[in-house]
């Protein structure tokens, strides 16, 4: 009984630390960088991490609303991935991302944002 | 994930070592106890591969932000070729050869070939691997799961054959158990400190990052699971060979503390090892900044 009821405790108390897994992948900088005011929507988003990986999830919103992106889930792993971005009208844009570490297999992921100034902002891709 | 993560390195050492317990006690044990040590192996080795399954799905539903990412063929796909298929299959193997090859009173060669090839199938991923060079890590690594194993899976076999009523046959399996996991506790333990070294890189990390302070909890389990392994070699044992029958009752209870601490030991390595980073790898190439979500915990 004693062992069946620390079994159950036990897994309790993993599930209530479970949160988020980050494994120790870093993001270096971004470009655009976090918090950006940019004067001009950029052509693309770049990630440069410290060590190789693979971008797996990467969505864009603004209001709320999911701009469509493609991630190219079957490049080599790299420390720095881009995404090609469509023509972006002004305003604040939420981005957020999930890689995998091709060292030690773990997820790290997060979001940044970054704002487009001026009326139109939609260079051509 | 993290659960996912803690269920397989149980149900992987569980099975690995009750194949050790019978490779080393095999012959002093009842063929009662034999037969269900046997069952035992086959379920801990399904639970494994169902665990190492479904830490793999875990990843994908991580990834994606939701359990949609468990279906999403290419996201499991990734997860499998960043090392979670290299040791989920290498584990798979070893446990089907240690299930398959347990049937004699002593556990042959090749399911100890089996077990091992299981319980070191966690080295070949994760943060020793990331080390560079890796060869020494994954080396230490591979020796402390071997030691885990090999005690922690003992554990439950141990505690049936306390169970039964044969005094003699007790203290014979408790003895010879307790002479070879001196051996195995020390070396164990010896391997664990060096890797410790290189993943904290400066003893100051011990305190100073979270990796460190998990480890503390870690390493104050280990010492209150020591104790009761010291207690039951040097005290309960030498009672049991003397015919002590009381002493049997009491391995059997302080097993099960060992079980428990045990478990909560592999609980606390399954979540620091999945929220924080080693600080010998995180001081490489310090974040630039801490964003919302935390993917970059300072320490």
């Amino acid at each position: 009984m004693l062992l069946r009821n620390s079994l159950v405790a036990a897994s309790v108390a993993a599930m209530l630390l479970a949160g988020p897994a980050f494994g120790h992948a870093k993001l270096l900088r971004t470009l655009p960088a976090a918090d950006a005011q940019l004067p001009a929507a950029p052509p693309s988003l770049t990630l440069t991490f410290n060590e190789n990986v693979r971008l797996a999830v990467l969505t864009l919103t603004a209001d709320g609303k999911a701009i469509p992106v493609t991630v190219d889930r079957s490049l080599p792993p790299a420390p720095q991935v881009s995404v090609p971005l469509p023509a972006l009208s002004a305003g604040k844009y939420q981005v957020q991302w999930s890689a995998l570490s091709t060292a030690d297999g773990h997820v790290t992921k997060g979001t940044f944002s970054f704002v487009i100034a001026g009326a139109t902002a939609a260079p051509p891709r | 994930m993290i659960a996912a993560k803690a269920v397989t390195y149980a149900a992987t050492f569980g099975a690995a070592g009750a194949v050790f317990f019978l490779a080393a006690c095999g012959s002093l044990l009842a063929g009662g106890d034999l037969l269900r040590i046997r069952r035992l192996v086959l379920r801990w080795a399904l639970l494994a591969v169902v665990g190492g399954a479904a830490q793999i799905l875990a990843s994908a539903a991580s990834m994606s932000g939701g359990a949609a990412g468990m279906l999403d063929g290419s996201l499991v796909g990734m997860v499998w070729q960043a090392g979670a298929g290299r040791t989920n299959g290498m584990r798979a193997a070893g446990l089907l050869l240690a299930a398959v090859t347990t049937r004699s009173q002593r556990a042959s060669g090749w399911a100890c070939l089996g077990a091992a090839a299981a319980a070191t199938s966690f080295a070949w991923t994760g943060h020793a691997r990331a080390l560079n060079p890796d060869v020494l890590p994954i080396l230490l690594l591979s020796v402390h799961l071997l030691g885990i194993a090999f005690w922690l899976g003992a554990l439950l076999p141990l505690s049936w054959v306390a169970r039964g009523g044969d005094l003699p046959r007790i203290a014979a399996a408790a003895a010879r158990f307790g002479a070879a996991a001196v051996v195995v506790v020390g070396t164990l333990v010896v391997a664990g400190a060096a890797l410790l070294w290189l993943l904290l890189g400066h003893s100051m990390a011990l305190w100073a990052s979270t990796y460190g302070r998990w480890l503390i909890v870690k390493l104050a389990l280990v010492a209150c699971i020591l104790c009761l392994a010291a207690f039951n070699k040097w005290r309960l044992t030498p009672r049991l060979l003397a015919g002590d029958g009381r002493a049997a009752a009491r391995l059997r209870r302080t097993i099960r503390l060992e079980l428990l601490v045990g478990g909560a030991i592999l609980a606390v390595t399954a979540t620091f090892t999945t929220v924080t980073g080693p600080p010998a790898l995180s001081d490489a190439a310090p974040a630039v900044r801490d964003y919302n979500c935390g993917a970059f915990r300072p320490g």
